[in-house]
Protein backbone atom coordinates (compact mmCIF):
# COMPACT_ATOMS: atom_id res chain seq x y z
CA UNK A 1 0.00 0.00 0.00
CA UNK A 2 1.35 3.40 -0.92
CA UNK A 3 2.34 5.54 2.02
CA UNK A 4 2.28 9.25 1.36
CA UNK A 5 5.74 10.07 2.65
CA UNK A 6 6.22 12.29 -0.32
CA UNK A 7 6.79 15.96 -0.84
CA UNK A 8 3.96 18.46 -0.37
CA UNK A 9 3.76 18.93 -4.09
CA UNK A 10 3.00 15.28 -4.75
CA UNK A 11 0.57 15.20 -1.86
CA UNK A 12 -1.21 18.24 -3.28
CA UNK A 13 -1.55 16.66 -6.69
CA UNK A 14 -2.74 13.39 -5.15
CA UNK A 15 -5.36 15.31 -3.14
CA UNK A 16 -6.38 17.14 -6.26
CA UNK A 17 -6.95 13.84 -8.10
CA UNK A 18 -8.83 12.49 -5.06
CA UNK A 19 -11.12 15.53 -5.03
CA UNK A 20 -11.91 15.23 -8.74
CA UNK A 21 -12.63 11.50 -8.51
CA UNK A 22 -14.83 12.02 -5.45
CA UNK A 23 -16.73 14.73 -7.29
CA UNK A 24 -17.45 12.29 -10.12
CA UNK A 25 -18.86 9.82 -7.63
CA UNK A 26 -21.49 12.25 -6.35
CA UNK A 27 -23.70 11.25 -9.24
CA UNK A 28 -25.43 7.86 -8.65
CA UNK A 29 -25.79 7.25 -12.39
CA UNK A 30 -22.02 7.66 -12.67
CA UNK A 31 -21.61 5.02 -9.98
CA UNK A 32 -23.93 2.64 -11.81
CA UNK A 33 -22.75 3.11 -15.37
CA UNK A 34 -19.10 3.70 -14.60
CA UNK A 35 -16.75 6.15 -16.21
CA UNK A 36 -14.80 6.23 -19.42
CA UNK A 37 -11.55 8.11 -19.15
CA UNK A 38 -9.86 9.58 -22.17
CA UNK A 39 -6.35 10.66 -21.28
CA UNK A 40 -4.54 12.83 -23.79
CA UNK A 41 -0.77 12.54 -23.63
CA UNK A 42 -0.39 14.60 -26.77
CA UNK A 43 0.84 17.86 -25.27
CA UNK A 44 3.86 18.86 -23.28
CA UNK A 45 4.61 17.22 -19.95
CA UNK A 46 3.75 19.36 -16.93
CA UNK A 47 6.83 18.08 -15.18
CA UNK A 48 9.34 15.44 -16.16
CA UNK A 49 7.85 12.10 -17.21
CA UNK A 50 9.70 10.48 -14.30
CA UNK A 51 7.98 12.78 -11.80
CA UNK A 52 4.64 12.15 -13.46
CA UNK A 53 5.01 8.39 -13.17
CA UNK A 54 6.23 8.75 -9.60
CA UNK A 55 3.05 10.60 -8.75
CA UNK A 56 0.87 8.04 -10.47
CA UNK A 57 2.62 5.22 -8.63
CA UNK A 58 1.97 6.84 -5.25
CA UNK A 59 -1.70 7.59 -5.82
CA UNK A 60 -3.97 4.80 -4.52
CA UNK A 61 -5.82 4.21 -7.80
CA UNK A 62 -6.92 0.78 -6.73
CA UNK A 63 -8.56 2.12 -3.57
CA UNK A 64 -10.91 4.50 -5.38
CA UNK A 65 -14.55 3.36 -5.51
CA UNK A 66 -14.94 3.94 -9.20
CA UNK A 67 -16.18 1.59 -11.85
CA UNK A 68 -13.82 2.01 -14.76
CA UNK A 69 -15.47 0.72 -17.87
CA UNK A 70 -12.82 2.02 -20.19
CA UNK A 71 -9.58 3.94 -20.25
CA UNK A 72 -8.47 5.33 -23.57
CA UNK A 73 -5.04 6.80 -23.87
CA UNK A 74 -4.21 8.90 -26.91
CA UNK A 75 -0.76 10.11 -27.90
CA UNK A 76 1.14 11.18 -30.97
CA UNK A 77 4.75 10.78 -29.93
CA UNK A 78 6.17 7.26 -30.05
CA UNK A 79 8.76 8.12 -27.40
CA UNK A 80 5.90 8.22 -24.89
CA UNK A 81 4.83 4.68 -25.63
CA UNK A 82 7.01 3.07 -23.01
CA UNK A 83 6.02 5.61 -20.37
CA UNK A 84 2.35 4.89 -21.02
CA UNK A 85 3.00 1.17 -20.73
CA UNK A 86 4.60 1.81 -17.33
CA UNK A 87 1.48 3.71 -16.27
CA UNK A 88 -0.68 0.85 -17.52
CA UNK A 89 1.27 -1.59 -15.40
CA UNK A 90 0.34 0.37 -12.27
CA UNK A 91 -3.34 -0.32 -12.71
CA UNK A 92 -5.18 -3.32 -11.42
CA UNK A 93 -5.93 -6.14 -13.81
CA UNK A 94 -9.56 -5.23 -14.43
CA UNK A 95 -8.59 -1.75 -15.62
CA UNK A 96 -5.59 -3.01 -17.61
CA UNK A 97 -8.01 -5.20 -19.57
CA UNK A 98 -10.08 -2.13 -20.39
CA UNK A 99 -7.11 0.05 -21.28
CA UNK A 100 -6.76 0.94 -24.95
CA UNK A 101 -3.94 2.86 -26.60
CA UNK A 102 -4.57 5.09 -29.62
CA UNK A 103 -1.55 6.41 -31.44
CA UNK A 104 -1.79 9.06 -34.14
CA UNK A 105 -2.75 12.59 -35.04
CA UNK A 106 -5.73 14.28 -33.36
CA UNK A 107 -8.01 13.41 -36.28
CA UNK A 108 -6.89 9.78 -36.30
CA UNK A 109 -7.36 9.34 -32.58
CA UNK A 110 -10.70 11.09 -32.71
CA UNK A 111 -11.93 8.60 -35.29
CA UNK A 112 -10.41 5.70 -33.36
CA UNK A 113 -12.42 6.74 -30.34
CA UNK A 114 -15.59 6.98 -32.41
CA UNK A 115 -15.33 3.25 -33.04
CA UNK A 116 -15.87 2.88 -29.30
CA UNK A 117 -18.89 5.18 -29.39
CA UNK A 118 -17.03 8.12 -27.90
CA UNK A 119 -17.34 11.46 -29.61
CA UNK A 120 -14.90 13.89 -28.11
CA UNK A 121 -14.51 16.22 -31.03
CA UNK A 122 -15.56 19.21 -28.90
CA UNK A 123 -13.74 18.33 -25.71
CA UNK A 124 -10.46 17.18 -27.15
CA UNK A 125 -7.48 19.48 -27.35
CA UNK A 126 -9.05 22.65 -25.94
CA UNK A 127 -5.56 23.96 -25.17
CA UNK A 128 -4.48 23.60 -28.80
CA UNK A 129 -7.59 25.13 -30.27
CA UNK A 130 -8.60 28.04 -28.07
CA UNK A 131 -11.55 29.00 -30.31
CA UNK A 132 -14.58 27.45 -28.69
CA UNK A 133 -17.71 28.00 -30.78
CA UNK A 134 -20.21 28.98 -28.11
CA UNK A 135 -18.32 28.69 -24.85
CA UNK A 136 -20.14 25.42 -24.13
CA UNK A 137 -17.12 23.81 -22.48
CA UNK A 138 -16.53 26.62 -20.03
CA UNK A 139 -20.20 26.65 -19.11
CA UNK A 140 -20.33 22.92 -18.46
CA UNK A 141 -17.21 23.05 -16.27
CA UNK A 142 -18.72 25.93 -14.32
CA UNK A 143 -21.98 24.03 -13.97
CA UNK A 144 -20.10 20.99 -12.59
CA UNK A 145 -18.31 23.17 -10.05
CA UNK A 146 -21.60 24.79 -8.97
CA UNK A 147 -23.31 21.40 -8.63
CA UNK A 148 -20.47 20.15 -6.47
CA UNK A 149 -20.58 23.31 -4.33
CA UNK A 150 -24.35 22.90 -3.87
CA UNK A 151 -23.83 19.35 -2.60
CA UNK A 152 -21.05 20.55 -0.29
CA UNK A 153 -23.36 23.23 1.11
CA UNK A 154 -26.18 20.72 1.65
CA UNK A 155 -23.79 18.42 3.45
CA UNK A 156 -22.49 21.26 5.62
CA UNK A 157 -26.04 22.36 6.50
CA UNK A 158 -26.99 18.85 7.56
CA UNK A 159 -23.87 18.44 9.70
CA UNK A 160 -23.59 21.87 11.32
CA UNK A 161 -26.26 21.43 14.04
CA UNK A 162 -24.32 18.44 15.35
CA UNK A 163 -20.94 20.12 15.22
CA UNK A 164 -21.77 23.19 17.27
CA UNK A 165 -20.38 23.36 20.77
CA UNK A 166 -23.90 23.88 22.18
CA UNK A 167 -25.42 20.70 20.74
CA UNK A 168 -26.16 17.83 23.09
CA UNK A 169 -25.62 15.04 20.58
CA UNK A 170 -23.01 14.64 17.88
CA UNK A 171 -22.75 12.51 14.77
CA UNK A 172 -18.98 12.47 15.13
CA UNK A 173 -16.38 14.19 17.31
CA UNK A 174 -14.89 17.46 16.11
CA UNK A 175 -11.08 17.54 16.20
CA UNK A 176 -11.16 19.60 19.42
CA UNK A 177 -13.72 17.38 21.19
CA UNK A 178 -12.60 15.14 24.03
CA UNK A 179 -13.50 11.49 23.79
CA UNK A 180 -14.33 9.69 27.00
CA UNK A 181 -13.75 6.00 27.52
CA UNK A 182 -11.05 3.56 28.30
CA UNK A 183 -10.08 2.83 24.72
CA UNK A 184 -6.43 3.83 24.91
CA UNK A 185 -5.71 3.75 21.21
CA UNK A 186 -8.47 6.28 20.67
CA UNK A 187 -7.86 8.42 23.72
CA UNK A 188 -4.14 8.78 23.22
CA UNK A 189 -4.21 9.64 19.55
CA UNK A 190 -7.30 11.81 19.20
CA UNK A 191 -6.39 15.49 18.71
CA UNK A 192 -8.98 16.67 21.27
CA UNK A 193 -7.57 14.34 23.92
CA UNK A 194 -4.04 15.58 23.19
CA UNK A 195 -5.33 19.14 23.63
CA UNK A 196 -7.00 18.09 26.90
CA UNK A 197 -3.75 16.64 28.23
CA UNK A 198 -1.83 19.79 27.26
CA UNK A 199 -4.33 22.02 29.05
CA UNK A 200 -4.22 19.81 32.18
CA UNK A 201 -0.43 20.01 32.05
CA UNK A 202 -0.58 23.80 32.32
CA UNK A 203 -2.55 23.58 35.60
CA UNK A 204 -0.89 20.63 37.27
CA UNK A 205 1.81 22.69 39.00
CA UNK A 206 -0.82 24.89 40.61
CA UNK A 207 -2.66 21.76 41.70
CA UNK A 208 0.46 20.27 43.31
CA UNK A 209 1.31 23.50 45.12
CA UNK A 210 -2.20 23.71 46.54
CA UNK A 211 -2.17 20.19 47.92
CA UNK A 212 -0.75 21.23 51.30
CA UNK A 213 -3.12 24.16 51.70
CA UNK A 214 -6.07 23.97 54.11
CA UNK A 215 -8.49 24.96 51.41
CA UNK A 216 -7.24 22.33 48.95
CA UNK A 217 -10.75 20.99 48.32
CA UNK A 218 -12.00 24.40 47.28
CA UNK A 219 -8.90 25.18 45.20
CA UNK A 220 -8.99 21.92 43.26
CA UNK A 221 -12.66 22.42 42.46
CA UNK A 222 -11.89 25.93 41.24
CA UNK A 223 -9.04 24.64 39.08
CA UNK A 224 -11.24 22.03 37.44
CA UNK A 225 -13.99 24.61 36.85
CA UNK A 226 -11.43 26.92 35.26
CA UNK A 227 -10.11 24.14 32.98
CA UNK A 228 -13.64 23.26 31.97
CA UNK A 229 -14.32 26.91 31.18
CA UNK A 230 -11.14 27.20 29.10
CA UNK A 231 -11.89 24.04 27.13
CA UNK A 232 -15.51 24.93 26.49
CA UNK A 233 -15.10 28.61 25.69
CA UNK A 234 -11.61 29.05 24.30
CA UNK A 235 -11.31 25.78 22.39
CA UNK A 236 -15.03 25.02 21.88
CA UNK A 237 -14.41 21.48 23.07
CA UNK A 238 -17.12 19.07 24.11
CA UNK A 239 -16.78 15.98 26.29
CA UNK A 240 -18.26 13.13 24.31
CA UNK A 241 -19.25 9.66 25.37
CA UNK A 242 -20.44 7.07 22.89
CA UNK A 243 -23.67 5.36 23.83
CA UNK A 244 -24.72 2.76 21.26
CA UNK A 245 -24.52 4.56 17.94
CA UNK A 246 -24.69 8.18 19.09
CA UNK A 247 -22.17 10.46 20.67
CA UNK A 248 -23.65 12.24 23.71
CA UNK A 249 -22.26 15.39 25.23
CA UNK A 250 -21.74 14.66 28.91
CA UNK A 251 -22.86 17.23 31.47
CA UNK A 252 -20.57 19.68 33.23
CA UNK A 253 -20.44 17.89 36.59
CA UNK A 254 -19.35 14.66 34.93
CA UNK A 255 -16.81 16.53 32.79
CA UNK A 256 -15.51 18.25 35.91
CA UNK A 257 -14.98 14.92 37.65
CA UNK A 258 -13.06 13.70 34.58
CA UNK A 259 -10.85 16.78 34.77
CA UNK A 260 -10.25 16.24 38.51
CA UNK A 261 -9.31 12.65 37.83
CA UNK A 262 -6.88 13.66 35.08
CA UNK A 263 -5.34 16.30 37.35
CA UNK A 264 -4.96 13.81 40.17
CA UNK A 265 -3.27 11.25 37.96
CA UNK A 266 -0.94 13.73 36.33
CA UNK A 267 0.01 15.23 39.71
CA UNK A 268 0.84 11.76 40.98
CA UNK A 269 3.02 11.04 37.95
CA UNK A 270 4.73 14.43 38.18
CA UNK A 271 5.73 14.10 41.81
CA UNK B 1 0.11 -17.25 -14.51
CA UNK B 2 3.19 -15.11 -14.98
CA UNK B 3 2.64 -11.66 -13.44
CA UNK B 4 2.33 -8.85 -15.94
CA UNK B 5 5.16 -6.42 -16.49
CA UNK B 6 8.54 -6.29 -14.83
CA UNK B 7 7.95 -5.24 -11.25
CA UNK B 8 5.76 -2.39 -10.07
CA UNK B 9 7.34 0.16 -12.39
CA UNK B 10 8.10 -2.27 -15.19
CA UNK B 11 6.66 -1.77 -18.62
CA UNK B 12 3.59 -3.67 -19.63
CA UNK B 13 3.98 -5.03 -23.10
CA UNK B 14 1.34 -5.98 -25.63
CA UNK B 15 2.42 -9.58 -25.03
CA UNK B 16 1.51 -9.24 -21.35
CA UNK B 17 -1.83 -7.82 -22.36
CA UNK B 18 -2.49 -10.68 -24.78
CA UNK B 19 -1.50 -13.24 -22.14
CA UNK B 20 -3.87 -11.70 -19.60
CA UNK B 21 -6.72 -11.51 -22.09
CA UNK B 22 -6.20 -15.13 -23.10
CA UNK B 23 -6.29 -16.22 -19.49
CA UNK B 24 -9.83 -14.86 -19.12
CA UNK B 25 -12.84 -17.07 -19.59
CA UNK B 26 -15.16 -16.42 -22.53
CA UNK B 27 -17.71 -14.71 -20.28
CA UNK B 28 -15.08 -12.49 -18.66
CA UNK B 29 -13.62 -11.52 -22.02
CA UNK B 30 -17.07 -10.70 -23.35
CA UNK B 31 -17.73 -8.54 -20.27
CA UNK B 32 -14.54 -6.59 -20.98
CA UNK B 33 -15.53 -6.06 -24.61
CA UNK B 34 -19.07 -5.02 -23.66
CA UNK B 35 -17.73 -2.52 -21.15
CA UNK B 36 -15.20 -0.99 -23.46
CA UNK B 37 -17.80 -0.57 -26.22
CA UNK B 38 -20.41 0.78 -23.81
CA UNK B 39 -22.95 -1.98 -24.44
CA UNK B 40 -22.80 -3.76 -21.07
CA UNK B 41 -26.18 -4.38 -19.52
CA UNK B 42 -26.93 -2.50 -16.33
CA UNK B 43 -27.34 -4.58 -13.18
CA UNK B 44 -30.96 -4.42 -12.05
CA UNK B 45 -30.86 -2.90 -8.59
CA UNK B 46 -34.08 -4.16 -7.03
CA UNK B 47 -34.60 -3.47 -3.30
CA UNK B 48 -34.26 -7.20 -2.52
CA UNK B 49 -31.04 -7.48 -4.48
CA UNK B 50 -29.57 -4.41 -2.80
CA UNK B 51 -30.55 -5.64 0.67
CA UNK B 52 -28.98 -9.01 -0.06
CA UNK B 53 -25.73 -7.48 -1.33
CA UNK B 54 -25.47 -5.05 1.57
CA UNK B 55 -25.87 -7.98 3.96
CA UNK B 56 -23.12 -9.79 2.07
CA UNK B 57 -20.67 -6.87 2.13
CA UNK B 58 -21.23 -6.34 5.86
CA UNK B 59 -20.50 -10.00 6.41
CA UNK B 60 -17.44 -9.79 4.14
CA UNK B 61 -16.17 -6.79 6.10
CA UNK B 62 -16.09 -8.82 9.29
CA UNK B 63 -13.91 -11.36 7.53
CA UNK B 64 -11.31 -8.87 6.33
CA UNK B 65 -8.02 -9.01 8.23
CA UNK B 66 -8.26 -6.73 11.28
CA UNK B 67 -5.04 -4.90 10.39
CA UNK B 68 -6.44 -4.08 6.95
CA UNK B 69 -9.74 -3.03 8.50
CA UNK B 70 -8.22 -0.68 11.07
CA UNK B 71 -9.07 2.57 9.30
CA UNK B 72 -12.63 1.44 8.58
CA UNK B 73 -13.12 0.38 12.22
CA UNK B 74 -11.80 3.74 13.31
CA UNK B 75 -14.18 5.54 10.98
CA UNK B 76 -17.15 3.58 12.32
CA UNK B 77 -16.07 4.26 15.89
CA UNK B 78 -15.91 7.99 15.23
CA UNK B 79 -19.06 8.11 13.15
CA UNK B 80 -21.32 5.19 14.10
CA UNK B 81 -23.91 6.10 11.46
CA UNK B 82 -21.44 5.01 8.74
CA UNK B 83 -22.17 1.40 9.59
CA UNK B 84 -25.82 1.94 8.63
CA UNK B 85 -25.19 4.13 5.61
CA UNK B 86 -26.62 2.22 2.65
CA UNK B 87 -25.42 4.73 0.08
CA UNK B 88 -21.85 4.21 1.23
CA UNK B 89 -22.07 0.43 0.84
CA UNK B 90 -23.74 0.91 -2.54
CA UNK B 91 -20.90 3.12 -3.74
CA UNK B 92 -18.38 0.34 -3.17
CA UNK B 93 -20.66 -2.44 -4.38
CA UNK B 94 -21.30 -0.62 -7.64
CA UNK B 95 -17.59 -0.05 -8.13
CA UNK B 96 -17.05 -3.82 -7.98
CA UNK B 97 -20.25 -4.82 -9.75
CA UNK B 98 -21.84 -6.10 -6.54
CA UNK B 99 -19.11 -8.64 -5.73
CA UNK B 100 -19.32 -8.34 -1.95
CA UNK B 101 -15.85 -9.62 -1.03
CA UNK B 102 -14.09 -7.38 -3.56
CA UNK B 103 -16.20 -4.42 -2.46
CA UNK B 104 -15.31 -5.05 1.20
CA UNK B 105 -11.61 -5.11 0.37
CA UNK B 106 -12.01 -1.94 -1.69
CA UNK B 107 -13.82 -0.25 1.18
CA UNK B 108 -11.07 -0.98 3.70
CA UNK B 109 -8.39 0.13 1.21
CA UNK B 110 -10.30 3.33 0.52
CA UNK B 111 -10.49 4.32 4.18
CA UNK B 112 -6.84 3.45 4.71
CA UNK B 113 -5.82 5.58 1.74
CA UNK B 114 -8.08 8.43 2.87
CA UNK B 115 -6.52 8.42 6.32
CA UNK B 116 -3.02 8.42 4.81
CA UNK B 117 -3.76 11.24 2.40
CA UNK B 118 -6.16 13.51 4.31
CA UNK B 119 -5.40 12.65 7.92
CA UNK B 120 -7.54 11.21 10.65
CA UNK B 121 -9.60 14.36 11.20
CA UNK B 122 -11.05 14.12 7.71
CA UNK B 123 -11.44 10.35 7.69
CA UNK B 124 -15.18 10.59 8.33
CA UNK B 125 -15.84 13.80 6.43
CA UNK B 126 -16.88 14.55 2.93
CA UNK B 127 -13.95 16.15 1.14
CA UNK B 128 -15.19 19.57 0.09
CA UNK B 129 -13.69 22.45 -1.82
CA UNK B 130 -12.73 24.03 1.54
CA UNK B 131 -10.35 21.16 2.22
CA UNK B 132 -8.53 21.69 -1.05
CA UNK B 133 -5.74 24.20 -0.41
CA UNK B 134 -4.22 26.73 -2.81
CA UNK B 135 -1.44 24.41 -3.94
CA UNK B 136 -3.98 21.77 -4.92
CA UNK B 137 -6.15 24.27 -6.75
CA UNK B 138 -3.12 25.39 -8.75
CA UNK B 139 -2.52 21.76 -9.76
CA UNK B 140 -6.12 21.51 -10.85
CA UNK B 141 -5.78 24.59 -13.05
CA UNK B 142 -2.44 23.46 -14.49
CA UNK B 143 -3.81 20.03 -15.37
CA UNK B 144 -6.63 21.64 -17.34
CA UNK B 145 -4.31 23.84 -19.34
CA UNK B 146 -1.46 21.44 -20.06
CA UNK B 147 -1.07 17.91 -21.17
CA UNK B 148 -2.93 15.27 -19.27
CA UNK B 149 -6.30 16.77 -20.13
CA UNK B 150 -8.88 14.18 -19.36
CA UNK B 151 -12.53 14.13 -20.23
CA UNK B 152 -14.91 11.84 -18.41
CA UNK B 153 -18.33 10.96 -19.67
CA UNK B 154 -21.17 8.57 -18.99
CA UNK B 155 -21.16 5.47 -21.07
CA UNK B 156 -23.99 5.77 -23.63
Amino acid sequence: MAQFNISDNYRAMARCIWYVLSALNDDPSMQQKGIVTVADYGGKWISSPFQFVRLLSTFPWNAMPIRDVGVHCIYNDSSKHEMIQVIRNLLRKEIRMRFRLHFGSPVETEYALRTFGIDISRQLYPHRDPVVEDGHDDASIEEDILRRQRLDDEWRRSETPYCESTSSVARFPNPQDIIMGRNKTVAERWSGNILFRNVIQQYVQRYIEAQNADSFRVIKTMISIEILHVLKNDYKSRFLARKHVIWHVIDDSEAQSKISQALRMLARDTR
Amino acid sequence: MKPAGNGILGTYTDRDFAAEMNALSFVERQAVEDDIHGVAEDIQETPEFIADRIGAIRQALTEVNSAERQAWDRAVFLRPALDEDQSLYLLFLRARQFRAVDAAVLMTSYFRAKRDLWGEDLLIHRITWDHVCTLEVSWLMVSQKCSGWAHTALVP
